[in-house]
């Protein structure tokens, strides 16, 4: 009955959204573009500084399909994450085989698993993961664990990928060295202390409040040129 | 998918061996009857057999069988075969088949309602124990319920649940409604393992239900969740009188114990117990009999229900009621509670003598298995009076209550004083169509049990409120000719006496209730089941009345507009009945059912008949397609994101239904079938049912409709109707449902994935910390919460 019309919309790359919203980064400014006649037939990222949170190159990418990988900071564990990345209109953001926009990379637990009453195996059921393009061209990605019971995840590895595809009619005024701005303009993580549950079932309830509460991130992005 | 086949005359050497002589038509003389029924079951194992020689051509594989589940044999000497569809020996859910063995011996398949290739995916992890659990579990039951009736099965994912909304009167909006509403993810396989799971639950903390789940058995998700309560020493026969409310002097079919007292039971109808009185009272009760429900006890509200009924029973004298208004509590057992209980009384055995006397069948599920009627009782949760009556199988029971319109001299308010009256409230719901209603519901149990929600559901209503209606009009037939249904005599009303205010249903118009459908239409199915009935009960009264060619006639239809003439009371009911006792099965459409009761009046009058003819015209009068007539235009909206929530199903009501995030954009799409003319008109909001009716349009906005084809949902939560009808054609038109949910959770004025991170930590919460960072404003957050992120970030956001 209904389909999006926000491919319809015209993309709006405003300054305010890139300095909306919490937490966030921007890209680095990089080397000042190479004036080129040459127009672009793919990207090269440049991955940002080590450290932190931030989105690398993962090695599958290939010059018209970069896939970026969030990794945490060493030693960090979360029970999720979730970002905002604006693109120019040039860049596509691509989807994976499960039709996201995003693709869990396995280290956070998204199932329920706390059914003592059935015992039961993990099952298909609906999780908190969950990746679209809004209008704009704003990636927004949001993968979060949702059972209290699970212990937080270490997040040095990749937890979740995002693609960027190069697409020669939206590209097309795209030169080769062209610097295309990504802009982090919200990310947020669940800590790994979000109030202390005793096994009893008893709980401290000042400490339950003052902790369950996501907690605003920097996320950093590298540079993103067309070659 | 109808596919009838022709069996061979193997079978005629043992019907002649019977001295049957073929018949088409009428009834057959008693004698031969009886022979064809003292072969019934020879007959149902040739039904059988060769419905199992068959199976290959209908689809069945290996594992898959058919066998029999109820078996009849009409006056016409047609032996029925209900035949369950199974996997492994388990039923598949809704899925059945019919075989009619006719006297002669020919046999046929309806196979309508049979859904074959059914070899499930998956495994089956749960027990039967577990699944009841699972169940029990989501009632939140505060009181006791019966011992769960479990039973494992093989589920169509077609008949998964999905998200219902309610009207909320108070708000005036529509909003959702959680005990019917279901979350479960879509099911990936086309069948699955599962448990179906009945329910009785009839206690004062939890009021009484009637619950059917489907769980699924790998994973405990509840796939499909009703409530099946369908709402509105041997004694010797002794022949009493009484003066109902409604019936006035009636004679009442009365019983006197042996020690002379006389009760309201009626040995002459009915010859096995009731099944829930002999299975959990240990009382072996014959016959047809009416109860009060009395309310003493020293807390007013204490409305606890076992030990506080009573059998109207025990009376010197055989003379009931005082034909007056109920006046309410302590009067329950007196000569006025009695009244209700005459009228009760009274339309439960004029319904049975019309079932046997025009049907051939014995009470309501053809075998003479005993009903009883309980008069008198409450809202077991509120203590209050009940405005409603409903007919439970479980107990095989029909209940009533005193309505509302009177105050409630009971329950006070803060000022001592019995709470008002309703102006809107019904006195007790005895009335005769009511009583008929309820009965039939029992009645569609042991036929063709359609289903009670979506368009089987309005089906199922309408069948009641068809029977009702034909029970006033048996009950105005003159002495001694009780083998037919007069054409006078009803008032094609429902409920008209018994509610002050105005009637409950007009079945000539059923949307002069401002509720109810005229006509079918795409998203007819979204109704509550009492207001989708209005286009089957305008349909029988066109077949047996006619339709007015005069435009502002209440019988008038568009649909044909030089109007139809009836055939009849009698056989408009007879056609009926062949059709849900003989052809409809439990998920039947409206289009399936006209096939239905096309089949049954070709039966019975022959394939060119005017009476045929005339079924045809009366379907086509509530724009049902009718196989063989011309082609209507149909709106359909297209499936969207058939890797998602709403694709899986495409024959659910989920594939009518968007979940979007509030205020976006989104493109509006339908298409016209069978017309080249393609342009579609848009309007959103309004009532359920009627495109032109703005009774439910939502004072607080509905978005807008922009020029370009899209629309601009509001920036709030909510359900909007969405109406898309043909500009060529405007009476055809097909309506779906959206809801938009908040993302915002984490209120910082942007709707997105980021939201979730809130919503998980509510998830995380113990349970009395929970705040409702949920998206549609739910109480709590569960996995209904990722679901509706998942689905509204994919359809408005998610790849194209």
């Amino acid at each position: 009955m209904l389909k999006s019309a926000s491919r319809f919309l015209a993309p709006a790359l405003t300054l305010a959204l890139l300095t909306a919203c919490g937490g966030g980064s921007v890209s680095s400014p990089g080397p000042a573009p190479v004036p080129s006649a040459v127009a672009a037939t793919g990207f090269a990222y440049t991955d940002p500084a080590e450290g932190g949170w931030r989105l690398v190159k993962d090695p599958s990418s290939t010059a018209t399909r970069l896939v970026l990988n969030l990794v945490g900071p060493v030693g960090t564990k979360s029970r999720g994450v979730g970002f905002n990345l604006q693109a120019p209109s040039a860049v596509v953001f691509g989807t994976f085989p499960n039709l996201w926009h995003a693709q869990d990379a396995g280290v956070f637990d998204l199932l329920n698993h706390h059914r003592p009453e059935w015992d039961l195996p993990a099952s298909p059921e609906p999780v908190f993961f969950a990746a679209g393009v809004k209008t704009g061209n704003v990636l927004t990605v949001g993968i979060f664990q949702k059972d209290r019971l699970i212990d937080a995840k270490a997040v040095a590895a990749p937890v979740v990928q995002i693609a960027l595809e190069f697409d020669a009619a939206r590209a097309a005024q795209v030169k080769a060295g062209d610097v295309l701005a990504l802009a982090l303009t919200k990310a947020r993580h669940v800590p790994e202390d979000i109030g202390r549950m005793n096994q009893d079932g008893t709980y401290d309830e000042g400490d339950v409040l003052a902790k369950s509460k996501p907690v605003d991130i920097q996320i950093g992005v590298g540079v993103l040129k067309g070659i | 998918m109808r596919i009838h086949v022709s069996g061979a005359l193997r079978g005629l050497a043992l019907v002649l061996a019977a001295g049957v002589l073929p018949l088409a038509g009428g009834p057959l003389p008693a004698q031969q009857l009886k022979a064809l029924k003292a072969q019934e079951g020879q007959r149902s194992a040739r039904a059988l057999a060769y419905a199992s020689q068959q199976a290959p051509r209908l689809g069945l594989r290996t594992g898959e069988a058919l066998t029999a589940r109820r078996i009849f044999t009409t006056p016409e000497g047609r032996t029925v075969v209900r035949l369950d569809h199974t996997y492994a020996g388990c039923r598949v859910y809704g899925s059945s088949s019919i075989a009619h063995v006719e006297p002669d011996g020919r046999l046929k398949l309806v196979t309508t309602g049979l859904r074959p290739n059914a070899a499930p995916a998956g495994e089956c992890r749960l027990t039967a124990e577990q699944a009841g659990a699972i169940a029990l579990k989501s009632l939140r039951l505060r009181g006791q319920s019966l011992a769960p009736r479990v039973e494992k099965v093989v589920f169509p994912a077609a008949l998964q649940g999905g998200l219902r909304p309610m009207w909320d009167s108070a708000a005036h909006k529509l909003v959702m409604d959680r005990t019917r509403s279901l979350f479960s993810a879509p099911l990936a396989d086309a069948f699955v393992w599962a448990y179906q799971v009945d329910v009785a639950v009839w206690n004062k903390e939890d009021g009484v239900r009637d619950l059917h789940f489907v769980v699924d058995a790998a994973t405990g998700a509840i796939l499909r969740k009703l409530d099946n309560l369908q709402t509105e020493g041997a004694p010797t026969a002794a022949p009493g009188t009484g003066k109902g409310q409604y019936a006035g002097d009636v004679a009442v079919a009365a019983a006197q114990a042996g020690d002379g007292t006389f009760a309201l039971q009626d040995p002459t109808r009915g010859s096995l117990p009731n099944p829930y009185f002999s299975g959990y009272e240990g009382l072996d009760i014959t016959g047809i009999f009416t109860m009060g429900e009395s309310h003493e006890g020293g807390d007013p509200t204490d409305y606890t229900r076992w030990g506080l009924n009573f059998f109207y029973a025990g009376r010197a004298a055989n003379v009931w009621g005082d034909g007056l208004p109920f006046q309410d509590h302590p009067h329950e057992n007196d000569v006025n509670g009695e009244t209700a209980a005459v009228d009760a009384h009274y339309g439960l055995g004029l319904t049975w003598d019309m079932y046997r006397n025009i049907f051939g069948r014995e009470g309501i599920d053809g075998i003479g298995t005993t009903p009883f009627a309980q008069v008198h009782i409450r809202d077991t949760s509120t203590g209050r009076k009940f405005d409603n009556a409903f007919w439970s199988g479980s107990l095989f029971g029909m209940f009533f209550g005193d309505g509302t319109y009177y105050p409630d001299s009971v329950l006070k308010d803060a000022s001592g004083n019995a709470i008002e009256g309703n102006p809107d409230g019904l006195m007790s719901l005895t009335e005769l169509d009511v009583t008929a209603h309820e009965l039939s519901h029992g009645l569609m149990d042991g036929t063709a049990a359609l289903s009670y929600s979506g368009e089987s559901g309005g089906l199922n209503e309408a069948n009641s409120d068809i029977m009702g209606a034909l029970a006033e009009a048996y009950a105005s037939r003159p002495a001694g000719q009780d083998g037919a249904i007069p054409d006078t005599g009803t008032d094609w009303l429902v409920g008209a006496k018994c509610r002050p205010a105005g009637p409950l249903r007009f079945m000539r118009k059923p949307s002069r209730d401002l509720m109810s459908a005229d006509h079918w239409y795409g998203g007819l199915d979204w109704l509550d089941v009492h207001y989708s009935s209005g286009p089957m009960n305008r349909c029988f009264y066109f077949l047996a009345q006619g339709a007015s060619a005069d435009p502002a006639a209440e019988t008038y239809s568009s649909f044909i507009p030089t109007g139809m003439t009836g055939i009849g009371n009698d056989k408009a009911a007879r056609i009926w009945f062949k059709a849900i006792s003989e052809y409809m099965t439990s998920q039947a459409t409206y289009e399936e059912a006209a096939g239905d009761v096309v089949s049954a009046a070709a039966d019975l009058y022959g394939e060119s008949s005017p009476e045929v003819a005339a079924v045809k015209k009366a379907f086509t009068a509530i724009n049902v397609q009718v196989a063989g007539e011309p082609l209507l235009a149909r709106v359909v909206f297209p499936v969207v994101n058939t890797d998602g929530w709403l694709g899986r199903n495409p024959g659910s009501m989920m594939a009518r239904t968007q979940i979007m995030p509030m205020g976006e954009t989104v493109i509006l799409s339908a298409q016209v079938l069978n017309r080249t003319d393609q342009r579609v008109t848009w309007k959103v909001g309004g009532h359920l049912g009627d495109v032109n009716n703005p009774v439910w349009a939502d004072p607080s906005g509905v978005g807008v409709v922009n020029a370009d084809g899209t629309w601009t949902a509001p920036m709030r939560q909510g359900w909007f109707v969405m109406t898309a009808a043909s500009a060529a054609e405007p009476d055809q038109y097909s309506q779906g449902m959206v809801l938009a949910v908040n993302l915002d959770c984490d209120n910082d004025a942007e709707q997105d994935a980021v939201d979730m991170a809130t919503t998980a930590l509510s998830y995380y919460m113990p349970y009395s910390l929970k705040p409702t960072a949920s998206p549609y404003n739910g109480p709590w957050v569960e996995d209904a919460d990722a679901n509706f992120f998942q689905t509204a970030i994919r359809n408005s956001w998610g790849a194209k």
